[in-house]
């Protein structure tokens, strides 16, 4: 029988549960304490309409046990300065980063919960970003108890410490979301007087109307040439005084050109006026520049770097004996400190005192809890499971071992291999050419007949206007971010796509990418004089009590009453079977007087009697995800090369490798061994594909080409990635291949129409052919079609089979 | 025609008000989030019963 699934967060519920939580009138099933605590919580304060709303599970309760004490600092106003401003007398106004925020249902649970605290004057809780700004009365509510309140409904809170490039990348995403308005709402005024204008001109008009309706003009089109416009004309003169002019270059010269020669015309009273152009031309080009901003902001995850891996405050022993709380900021090599089960540890040390086991699968990669006792080290930002230890702390923050990731990877990031896009690299040229063209036209112009060389000119820039060339890109980059963020795949960085289009070899981490959390039987040895039905039944009984990872691979299979059951942290769990004691463990536990060791190569935990007999080893091994197959079968059939680069066990890396059908694989690597077998892969660093999810992943992610973290990932590695896996399961990867292909495609075909349609309007422009009126539609049209070529992208299944 | 010489004027107020309402409400970040809003209707505005505290959740024998 299949166990039921958290109504919380959907995890399965573990054999023996009864926990229950009525909502909404009904009994619903929960897999843990933490879990029912939340439901019964966000139940009771009629906030249920979170349940009905919701698009996808919460996370998991179950690790957010202890640790509200920890809010506790935040009180301090030395410790909340970076995160909390002082608005008021008395009221403060908090940016938290809080983690778990998966859908609207959770900004408005929260926003609406918080809202009723005593003293919360106003809570704006930020989906993209999974921000909460909280504005609150400080003498009425401390901050540690808005911080508890989150934490009690599930999610977890931290202090928001925003880098300087995503405030530079919000505050330019808002200055060109009010340009590209202002450029719209004028456009669509001018084009209406423009229209009158035209009809004038075939119809006749009165001087006077025509003088007032060009004056109008002029005065509406102001705000986009002095204010909409602004970034062309700074991207233009920075690009002159680095002697590398971009795109801005022509457009520039186009728009100041064609509004002075409209602006004389207007005072002078001939000519052609061409304010329409400008004011579209700048809408159009506004709105790539958006669409391309667009695309690759997603990122929406708090930076932070080393405070966000590691726990707020830790546990110090003073010599006396008491403990203190202290900042993590403040320990010192030499001080004692406290680690529990479920906390994260502060810091690198020896431990000195306890035992219990750690998870350090996101620093090495090991699939297995290692348990721990005195003399072993432990490193920071591991998490403890279970047990107690006291640690003597030899290195802390940049020191540690985890500061030596963080170097490796602003290493790779100093040398990750650049990506040219396409279309820049064809952009300038084109431009560059279209300018030289309307310099010889002019000249040519002048020779010819002096008075039409500027109005010429003018219909050149205009009609070869580089807006479907520069539209080109982003539309289609945009189109196939927002289809692939449908099927769960998010793009977080602009050159991704490009880079995912050109990836010939793929490469993967093992421990939580291409196998999940859950840990499976591998082999039993019968030792003793029980048969492995038997032995496998009474440890399955066993476990099925504990909450120990190790406990996923028997599960289902215990169905024995057990007694007197009793957990050691970091040694394993003990109970009576039918009136005889059994332990399962590591082997000076299972069997202390026997002395045996495990067998060499893989994961090992013994059965035995807590005395001399030991009864049976068993094997364990992590699980490949399901689709991990499919996923890798459908990247071959795509022409990847497949490779997998694990910190873990090469007997352990060989056995998922044989799996999976994959021939290059390597065990026992540290972070920068991986990073080094990227660049020793015979494939050219830019055109590799990472997947992975663990701290030890970062460097080599930030070194491929192209790097995806998986959903369960670490934040911190889910901000250093380009692409993000959204909840769903590796089969993404290929459909991501697929769909970056096509929009290279639809990408050279919008160059390829843009260059087609400029050899044919650009000579007719040059020999004087082409009316500002008919320049303007030329453009309009060609700007369309390519948007419309590009939306394509998002029909599309790109489904490969 | 000269009905424009009223109209225009009238025009660029009007766009001036829409501009300036652009401006402020770009300013003070309501695009910054779409996906909130578009679903915060389907939300009841005031919960129907008060909040309770110190609830235990329910344990049930199976």
């Amino acid at each position: 029988m299949r166990p039921a699934a958290c109504f919380h967060c959907g995890l399965p519920v573990p054999p023996g549960c009864s926990l229950q939580v009525s909502i909404d009138e009904q009994l619903q099933p929960m897999c843990c304490a933490g879990c029912a605590a939340v439901a019964a919580l966000i139940a009771a304060s009629g906030l249920a309409g979170y349940y009905r709303h919701r698009e996808t599970t919460a996370t998991t309760a179950a690790e957010t046990g202890n640790g509200a004490a920890d809010y506790a600092l935040f009180d301090l106003p030395e410790a909340n300065a970076d995160f909390v401003a002082v608005v008021g007398d008395n009221i403060r106004r908090a940016e938290l980063a809080v983690d778990g925020i998966h859908c609207s249902a959770c900004t408005w649970l929260l926003e609406t919960d918080l809202a009723r605290l005593p003293g919360v004057d106003r809570v704006d809780v930020n989906l993209a970003e999974r921000r909460a700004s909280i504005r609150w009365n400080a003498s009425q509510l401390p901050l540690s108890a808005l911080m508890a309140r989150i934490r009690a409904l599930g999610y977890r809170p931290r202090p928001w410490i925003a880098s300087a490039r995503q405030a530079a990348v919000q505050a330019e995403g808002r200055a060109l979301l009010q340009r590209l308005g202002v450029a719209g709402l004028v456009q669509m005024q001018v084009g209406m007087i423009a229209l009158a204008l035209y009809a004038g001109a075939f119809e006749g008009m009165e001087a006077a109307y025509r003088d007032y309706l060009r004056v109008s003009s002029l005065i509406l089109s102001l705000p986009v040439m002095f204010y909409a416009c602004t970034p062309f004309f700074a991207g233009a003169w920075r690009g002159l005084r680095h002697g590398a002019p971009g795109m801005d270059l022509p457009v520039a010269v186009a728009i100041v050109l064609a509004f002075s020669a409209s602006a004389w015309f207007t005072w002078s009273g001939g000519g052609e006026v061409y304010f329409d152009s400008i004011s579209m031309f700048a809408f159009l080009l506004l709105l790539a520049r958006y669409l391309e901003l667009r695309a690759r902001e997603n990122a929406g995850f708090a930076g932070g770097g080393l405070l966000a891996l590691l726990p707020t405050g830790a546990h110090r022993l003073l010599p006396d004996g008491r403990v203190e709380h202290v900042p993590t900021g403040r320990l010192q090599p030499g001080d004692q400190v406290l680690a529990r089960g479920g906390e994260a540890l502060p810091a690198d040390g020896r431990i000195i005192e306890g035992a219990g086991s750690c998870d350090e699968s996101a620093l090495s990669g090991e699939s297995v809890p290692i348990s721990k006792g005195p003399g072993d080290r432990v490193c920071a930002g591991s998490l403890m499971i279970d047990g107690t230890l006291v640690v003597e702390v030899e290195a802390t923050g940049l020191q540690s071992g985890l500061g030596a990731m963080l170097k490796l990877l602003d290493r790779a990031l100093q040398q990750k291999p650049t990506i040219q896009q396409l279309a820049d690299r064809w952009a300038v040229r084109f431009v560059l050419a279209v300018l030289g063209i309307s310099a010889l036209t002019g000249i040519g112009w002048l020779w010819i007949d002096a008075a039409r060389a500027l109005p010429v000119v003018l219909s050149v820039l205009v009609v070869s206007c580089p807006c479907a060339l520069s539209l080109a890109t982003p539309a289609a980059l945009a189109a196939a971010t927002a289809s692939l963020r449908e099927r769960g795949f998010l793009v977080t960085r602009a050159h991704a796509l490009d880079a995912l289009a050109d990836a010939t070899l793929a490469i993967f981490d093992k421990t939580g990418t291409l196998t999940d959390s859950l840990l499976k039987l591998e082999e039993t040895r019968v030792l003793g004089g029980i048969d492995a039905a038997r032995c496998l039944a009474i440890a399955a009984a066993l476990e099925s009590r504990s909450s120990h990872p190790v406990a996923s691979a028997f599960a289902g299979r215990g169905t024995l009453p057990v007694a007197a059951f009793r957990s050691a942290p970091g040694l394993g769990v003990e109970g009576m079977i039918e009136g005889r004691l059994y332990r399962v463990g590591v082997a000076s536990f299972a069997a202390p007087q026997a002395g045996i060791e495990a067998p060499p190569g893989g994961k090992w935990v013994l059965l035995g009697d807590g005395e001399r007999e030991p009864l049976a080893w068993f094997r364990l091994g992590d699980r490949v995800r399901v689709e991990a197959a499919d996923a890798l079968n459908r990247l071959r059939a795509l022409g990847l090369d497949i490779a997998l680069l694990s910190g873990d066990a090469p007997t352990d890396v060989e056995r998922v490798a044989c799996e999976l059908g994959v021939s290059r694989w390597r065990g026992g690597c540290s972070a920068a061994d991986k990073l080094a077998a990227l660049r020793d892969s015979g494939h050219a660093p830019e055109h590799t594909l990472m997947v992975g999810d663990g701290l030890n992943d970062v460097a080599v992610l930030a070194g491929a080409g192209v790097s995806v973290a998986v959903a369960s990932a670490t934040d911190f590695t889910r901000a250093q990635a380009d692409c993000l896996l959204l909840g769903s399961g590796l089969e993404r990867l290929p459909e991501a291949i697929v769909m970056a292909r096509q929009s290279r495609r639809v990408i050279r075909q919008n160059l390829a129409w843009a260059t087609l349609y400029n050899l044919v309007a650009i000579p007719l422009a040059a020999a004087g052919a082409v009316p500002p009126w008919l320049a303007a539609v030329g453009m309009s049209a060609s700007s369309l079609l390519v948007v419309a070529n590009a939306l394509r992208l998002r029909k599309h299944a790109p489904l490969p089979h | 025609m000269e009905s424009l010489y009223v109209l225009i004027p009238v025009t660029l107020v009007l766009l001036g008000i829409a501009l300036a309402a652009w401006l402020w409400s770009v300013g003070s970040g309501q695009y910054e989030d779409l996906d909130k809003a578009a679903s915060s209707i389907l939300f009841d505005d005031e919960p129907p019963c008060p909040p309770a505290n110190g609830t235990t959740p329910e344990r049930e024998e199976s």
